[in-house]
């Protein structure tokens, strides 16, 4: 990666696109899982892109291009937060905790849906990206103990959806 | 289950291969298509500090034109604060930041150049004020390919002094969504070469050149008789960071400017050429007070390869290519044009590499061709 790194900051436009593609997964997951729409989605991901392309030769240290590239990802994400924030009424927000994709057939985006918006963000960049504690604290502007914190809350939050699912799944067998 | 056996199924779960919408694969190709026809502009940086394109520079085309306006009595006489431009001690301060940083990006001379043409900006429009901000375009400049206008803001806001830099922000109508701010020529939409973010100048007032190319005008060229209108809705205030952060304050409003800027090419210089070596053409130079632009033709099976251009002088100093447009013609050959820094270069060479090269280790990146070409 280091390499790709190094010769899309020469001007490479094609490792560039190649580094985006290597981390397309990535990028999609922590985009659903903060936004829970496609739409927005949409637009945070090219956002990203675009502006990961402008500033690159910012980024002093190509070994942490992926850690980079997902902090500007969350902050368009934040954006986009905030902006919502302002507009819907916050009881609206409570209602409407569903997310605006579609998650037949994708598990992953369904088990997200379980889980409380503070803890889905941290476990997905621990388990998914590999970050360690450090880097989330780095990427989420957190101190590590309150990444930690929210890691282990995440745990016991994802041992509750998972006793339920398996719960739930032994009825359906019995039916 | 232990902890070991949840992390498993969390992990399992989590890495779990998942199918992208159509919508937003939509969206990463069309962010590729722009970074491919040169849309979207890697930033180049000085000393390795990341720098804006235009922030600082622009300083420097406000000041050679605001000081213009300056006279002592509006500037000592606070009573007056509204009526004086924004930006004050405007080349104290520039001296200041050039001291304090090599000149980033773009060349020196070229923003010399760019406030020695440019003529203030004196429409009734070029001033708007909402929210205890104040913006203000005060000298433009325009070659027939570029248009370059100085944006000044002054703000009230203690909080949002705070910012190192302001990006402004536009609404579509209908929609609460910002988004990065345009501009409209003739009431087609544009969009600046880099988004419209203000570098800290002084105290509360924050200033940038903003930059438009002809090239990404609907028609490819500026009509003769230009208004110029932006519809700013919101300013956010960032603080400089080695990784770019979220803003932290945004303040919402409404801030209208417009003019009407003259094109003066009386200080364009073209030279159309055949300059030709294994099908690569260069077809056309031309030099402004800002840029050098070069015209293409990469054949066919080269273009398939895009390969890096090289502009130099004849002393080997390199010119820098700051943007780009590609046209495909219908054979599968490219016509490119490129664009490059100002220089005061009449003699080029121009060397074509072979970037995406399958190459053993320390192999240089073989050359296609070399292509010199004149002027004179």
């Amino acid at each position: 990666m280091v390499n790709l790194v190094k010769r899309a900051q020469a001007g490479d436009q094609d490792a560039f696109i190649q580094l985006i593609e290597e981390n397309k997964q990535a990028l999609y997951k922590v985009a659903v899982s903060m936004l829970k729409n496609d739409a927005d989605v949409a637009d945070v991901i090219q956002d990203t892109i675009l502006s990961s392309y402008e500033n690159l030769r910012g980024l002093r240290e190509p070994k942490y291009f992926k850690t980079w590239l997902t902090r500007i990802l969350i902050n368009h994400c934040n954006r986009i937060l905030k902006e919502r924030q302002k507009v819907v009424p916050m009881k609206e927000q409570l209602e409407a905790g569903e997310m605006e994709v579609d998650t037949s057939g994708r598990e992953f985006l369904r088990l997200l849906n379980k889980l409380e918006d503070q803890y889905r963000i941290v476990l997905l960049l621990y388990y998914v990206e590999g970050f360690s504690i450090k880097e989330i604290g780095t990427i989420l502007e957190m101190n590590e103990n309150t990444v930690k914190t929210r890691l282990s809350r995440g745990r016991a939050s994802f041992k509750k959806v998972y006793l339920k699912e398996n719960t739930v799944s032994i009825y359906r067998m019995e039916g | 289950m232990g902890k070991s056996d949840y992390d498993m199924d969390i992990k399992e779960m989590l890495q779990e291969e998942i199918e992208i919408p159509k919508a937003v694969d939509e969206s990463f190709e069309q962010a590729y298509g722009k970074i491919r026809r040169g849309e979207v502009q890697m930033k180049r940086l000085n000393n390795g500090k990341r720098r804006r394109i235009y922030q600082k520079a622009g300083v420097a085309a406000a000041a050679a034109c605001m000081v213009i306006a300056l006279t002592g009595v509006l500037y000592v006489n606070p009573a007056l604060a509204k009526d004086i431009p924004i930006l004050g001690d405007v080349f104290a301060k520039i001296q200041q930041m050039r001291d304090s940083s090599p000149y980033p990006d773009k060349d020196k001379t070229a923003y010399d150049k760019i406030a020695e043409h440019s003529n203030p900006v004196n429409d009734p429009t070029n001033v708007a004020e909402n929210q205890g901000i104040s913006m203000e375009i005060s000298d433009a400049y325009c070659d027939g390919h570029e248009l370059y206008f100085t944006l000044s803001l002054k703000t009230e806001d203690e909080e949002m002094n705070q910012a190192d830099r302001i990006e402004l922000m536009s609404y579509r109508e209908g929609s609460s969504e910002p988004n990065i701010a345009w501009l409209t020529v003739n009431g087609e939409e544009v969009y600046p070469t880099s988004a419209m973010s203000l570098q800290k100048a002084d105290d509360q007032v924050y200033v940038t050149l903003v930059r438009v190319e002809a090239m990404n005008m609907p028609k490819g060229t500026f009509p003769e008789d230009m208004d110029v209108a932006l519809n700013i809705g919101a300013a956010s205030g960032y603080q400089d960071s080695d990784v770019p952060t979220a803003e932290f304050k945004t303040i919402k409003g409404s801030w209208k400017l417009a003019f009407h800027p003259q094109i003066d090419t009386s200080n364009n210089r073209t030279t159309e050429l055949q300059a030709e070596k294994d099908g690569f053409v260069v077809k056309e130079v031309t030099k402004t007070p800002s840029n050098t632009y070069v015209t293409l033709v990469v054949p066919a099976d080269w273009a398939a390869k895009n390969p890096a251009d090289v502009l130099t002088d004849t002393a080997g100093n390199r010119i820098y290519e700051e943007s780009g447009r590609i046209v495909e013609q219908e054979d599968g050959s490219w016509i490119k044009y490129m664009v490059f820094d100002q220089t005061d270069a009449d003699q080029f060479i121009l060397q074509m590499y072979d970037k995406n090269a399958e190459l053993a280790e320390n192999e240089p990146v073989p050359l296609v061709v070399e292509i010199p070409f004149s002027m004179e």
